[in-house]
């Protein structure tokens, strides 16, 4: 009997009633509404079924796999690899072929540090690429398991500045996965390797790039008793480094901007720290709000319209929130403890901030407007300076725990803590503007000073960010735009 | 005639419509092919779970086999008593008419046959313990032809002792001679059944003893067996844990590091131990059918695994969190028969999001990666077309 054995839905139900307006035929010889009836019953059932039939057929035709014995074999695929891609990134085409060559290794060496991509070595190449607008001869870069290739030209735009066109091609699939035609100022010429990176990393990864950016950070040089700590800033990659400040003053905590070229820091005058603002393109420096004491740990809101920052009063401290426009300041927490490091998340609704209220330093959350103060963190050790996360979903911090220091990362909810890296001295996290890298800065034991270290998050990619010289309070900037 | 017309119309609308189902429901049944290619699979078992299962099945086999082989002996050493005591009546009474009388004689050869084949049956015991079991059987057999040639006989007999009893009237002087000889012929008939009572309760006994001995010695063998083969079971999982927790470490790669100071907290190796529990968890040769659908169902997954560690090996995932939690794709395959993809994978569910062509691109690359995919040729019907569910989920 071939019934039983078959899957589909429809056919049961229309064998089921058909039977029945079968045995009412006898009856329906009788009574001639009956039989009226039962021809009604009998029409709608015939409908009912070749309806079913139809669906049945159109089931078939269509896409949908049929669930059991006809149906294509499903595997479910839910472990991948780590590895880099494999990518290979020939000199740029272009009338200067140093100024190429340079560019090329530029979006390697941003390429490679991500810890996603593997540049291939030039040596290796088959193919000599000379048209940007041939198609290339795929087999020669699977050859050398390449499975994403970039073919890129560079040279002065018709106004004096830089332009650079590129295609990243799968080698693969033989399709272009991304091109595009990019510009900047002849001084920026890195930028244009940084940008073509942001471009493949986004086409490959699926997340924002992070390239183009830029850290403030400490610049620390000379003795450790009397350290001459400047503001500065560089490259993403630690090229161009600039510094910002003089080193007259000490400076700590600089705060990058998320919407303008802004810093704010942290600067001692006299013994009182204060928060000032540093507009970067005109170098004007200010002092943000008047207050008595001492106010530290600043942050620039989402919009970069306020500042929120502590305010020392007596052993305690407060969080406040000044408004950079209206110069209107309003407090959000009050208590006998020491609430500090706050930090905004990025739709601007919550606020994540470190208090010692329950005896010693932990993790807490309230809205934009001081309410719904509550604790998140309850591990073992003290927690500081959280920090939250462009894309919202985490939570990253340092943690002092067992004699170490390391840099974590929770959930908003306090779930899900995970620790990226430890060690003797780990501290200031600050993300890379797509929420998936870190940067902080480590003093190793015996080390002398602090260097800085990025760290993307699954904890595998540690890299340290070359410094001219010990550098600590890293800050990324948002991409440049 | 109108109402009869639409009935018969109805009718004949609703046959077909019937049919037409009946035809589509068949479309699917052209797939019973599956059966005989999983029957085909379980033989070579040069996979390691299906091995593992046949393992247990043959023991369990062992099992039943030494459980029934005491049971027929205690039906059957109970049967061949009636049988062996059965005869010795109706051979004491031919004997009477047997000197005069040529017909009886047969009846004389077949009782000492009858009371023979018990004897050998102990004969042939000792030397083939474990075949214990078999002998039984023949000897159940014969019983029944036996009765009947007894009825038979008897009949013959009584006939015989009526014809004897005249001839007995008519040679009253002989016939002293005969009762006394009768008597003495009863008397060694006694003997005999005396005798061959006591060798049959003897040999009863000594059966008894023997079976009780095989029956303890199957016991002890049992309970050695099934010790050993717990002691078995118990290394076999703790090998298999060990491996899964081995395979565990090996394959399944968190994307997230968490680098605690302290607490290395292991994880737990839960899917893999799970998978082991359930595929070794009943004989896989046990079916008493013999067609079990495990087979074919073991057999998709041996050709999934082998899809699935290329394809796993080769998905760089990149990238992480949120969106990658939320990212699925579903590529769907039609291969050549050589292994090599026939044509460009088809996007079951396409999105515009970055992350999902990203995801979309990673798995193309995989799948392509992994070309020509070592497929067993003769199950070309099975994988020739095949979904690719990739979900990064649970590396994050």
């Amino acid at each position: 009997m071939p019934m039983p054995a078959s899957p589909p839905r429809p056919a049961p139900a229309a064998v089921a009633a058909l039977p029945a307006p079968l045995s009412a035929v006898p009856r329906a010889t009788g009574a001639r509404r009956a039989a009226g009836c039962a021809a009604r019953w009998l029409v709608s059932a015939l409908l009912v079924t070749l309806v079913a039939a139809a669906a049945q057929a159109q089931q078939r035709g269509g896409q949908a796999p049929p669930p059991r014995g006809g149906g294509p074999l499903e595997v479910d695929i839910t472990q991948g690899t780590l590895k880099p891609i494999p990518i290979a990134i020939p000199e740029f085409a272009g009338e200067d072929q140093r100024f190429a060559t340079e560019l090329a290794n530029v979006l390697a060496a941003d390429l490679e540090r991500s810890g996603l991509f593997q540049p291939l070595n030039r040596d290796s190449f088959i193919q000599r690429l000379a048209d940007l607008n041939s198609t290339p001869r795929f087999a020669d870069w699977r050859a050398i398991n390449a499975q994403a290739l970039v073919v890129a030209r560079a040279g002065r735009g018709s106004d004096g500045g830089l332009v650079a066109e590129f295609r990243l091609w799968d080698v693969l699939s033989g399709r272009q996965l991304a091109g595009q035609r990019l510009a900047a100022g002849a001084a920026d010429w890195r930028r244009l390797a940084h940008l073509i990176a942001d471009q493949v990393y986004e086409r490959l990864t699926g997340e924002k790039g992070y390239f183009d950016t830029q850290i403030v950070f400490i610049d620390e040089t000379g003795p450790k008793d009397r350290r001459n700590k400047r503001l500065a800033i560089m490259d993403q990659d630690g090229a161009n480094v600039r510094l910002l400040s003089q080193g007259r003053e000490l400076v700590l905590t600089p705060r990058f901007s998320p919407t303008s070229h802004e810093v704010t820091f942290l600067q001692y005058t006299g013994d009182q720290p204060r928060v000032f603002l540093l507009n970067l393109e005109s170098g004007r420096r200010e002092l943000v709000g008047n207050f008595p004491g001492m106010t530290f740990a600043p942050r620039f809101s989402p919009d970069g319209q306020r500042i929120i920052m502590s305010i020392g009063e007596g052993g305690a401290s407060s969080i406040v929130e000044m408004d950079l426009r209206s110069r209107q300041s309003r407090r959000l927490t009050q208590s006998n403890s020491i609430d500090t490091g706050p930090c905004y998340s990025p739709d601007s609704r919550r606020i994540v901030f470190e208090s010692d209220r329950d005896g010693s330093q932990q993790l807490y959350v309230m809205n934009a407007d001081g309410s719904g103060q509550h604790r998140i963190s309850f591990g073992e050790g003290r927690y500081s300076t959280p920090v939250w996360s462009p894309r919202g979903d985490l939570i990253a911090f340092t943690k002092q725990a067992g004699g170490s220091f390391l840099i974590g990362v929770m959930r908003p909810d306090g779930s899900g803590e995970r620790t990226l890296t430890e060690g003797f001295h780990n501290e200031g996290p600050t993300w890379a503007p797509n929420g998936r890298v870190l940067a902080f800065f480590r003093e190793g034991r015996g080390a002398g000073g602090p260097r800085l270290f990025s760290i993307d998050l699954t904890g595998y990619n540690e890299r340290e960010v070359q410094t001219p010289a010990f550098s600590s309070d890293p800050a990324w900037s948002p991409l440049r735009n | 005639m109108q109402f009869g017309l639409i009935i018969s119309l109805c009718l004949h609308a609703a046959l077909l419509g019937w049919a037409v189902l009946n035809i589509q429901t068949l479309a699917p049944l052209s797939v019973a092919e599956p059966e005989p290619v999983a029957i085909d699979l379980v033989t070579p078992g040069e996979v390691t779970k299906l091995r593992l299962g046949s393992r247990t099945a043959k023991q369990l086999q062992a099992q039943p086999k030494e459980s029934p082989r005491p049971d027929v002996a205690k039906k059957e050493a109970p049967k061949p008593n009636p049988v062996a005591t059965a005869p010795p009546p109706p051979a004491p009474e031919p004997p009477a008419p047997a000197k005069e009388d040529p017909k009886p004689e047969p009846p004389k050869v077949e009782p000492p046959p009858k009371v023979e084949p018990p004897k050998p049956e102990p004969a042939k015991d000792p030397p083939a313990e474990k075949l214990a079991a078999l002998p039984p059987e023949p000897a159940a057999v014969p019983p029944v032809p036996a009765l009947e040639e007894q009825k038979r006989l008897d009949e013959l007999l009584k006939e015989q002792q009526r014809q004897a009893e005249e001839q007995q009237k008519k040679l009253e002087e002989e016939r002293r001679q005969v009762e006394e000889e009768k008597k003495k012929l009863e008397e060694e008939k006694k003997r005999l059944e005396d005798e061959t009572k006591k060798a049959e309760e003897k040999r009863r006994e000594e059966e008894e003893r023997r079976q009780a001995e095989l029956l303890k010695k199957q016991e002890e063998e049992k309970r050695r067996k099934e010790a050993e083969l717990k002691k078995k079971r118990e290394e076999e999982k703790r090998r298999k844990e060990a491996e899964a927790k081995k395979k565990f470490d090996a394959e399944k790669i968190s994307a997230l590091l968490n680098k605690m100071p302290d607490k290395g907290a292991p994880r737990p190796s839960v899917p893999l131990d799970e998978q082991a529990k359930t595929l070794n968890k009943g004989p896989v040769l046990g079916a008493p059918e013999g067609r079990d659908q495990q087979l074919s169902a073991s057999e998709l997954a041996i050709l999934a695994q082998i899809i699935k560690s290329c394809v796993q090996s080769k998905w760089n995932v990149l990238g992480g969190g949120e969106s990658a939690q939320n990212t699925q794709v579903k590529l769907r395959l039609r291969f050549n028969p050589d292994g090599r993809l026939a044509s460009e994978p088809q996007i079951m569910n396409p999105q515009n999001t970055p992350y999902f062509l990203a995801v979309r691109d990673s798995a193309l690359r995989a799948v392509q990666a992994c070309e020509p995919y070592s497929l067993p040729p003769a199950k070309y019907e099975f994988w020739k077309d095949i979904v690719l569910n990739f979900d990064p989920r649970d590396m994050f």
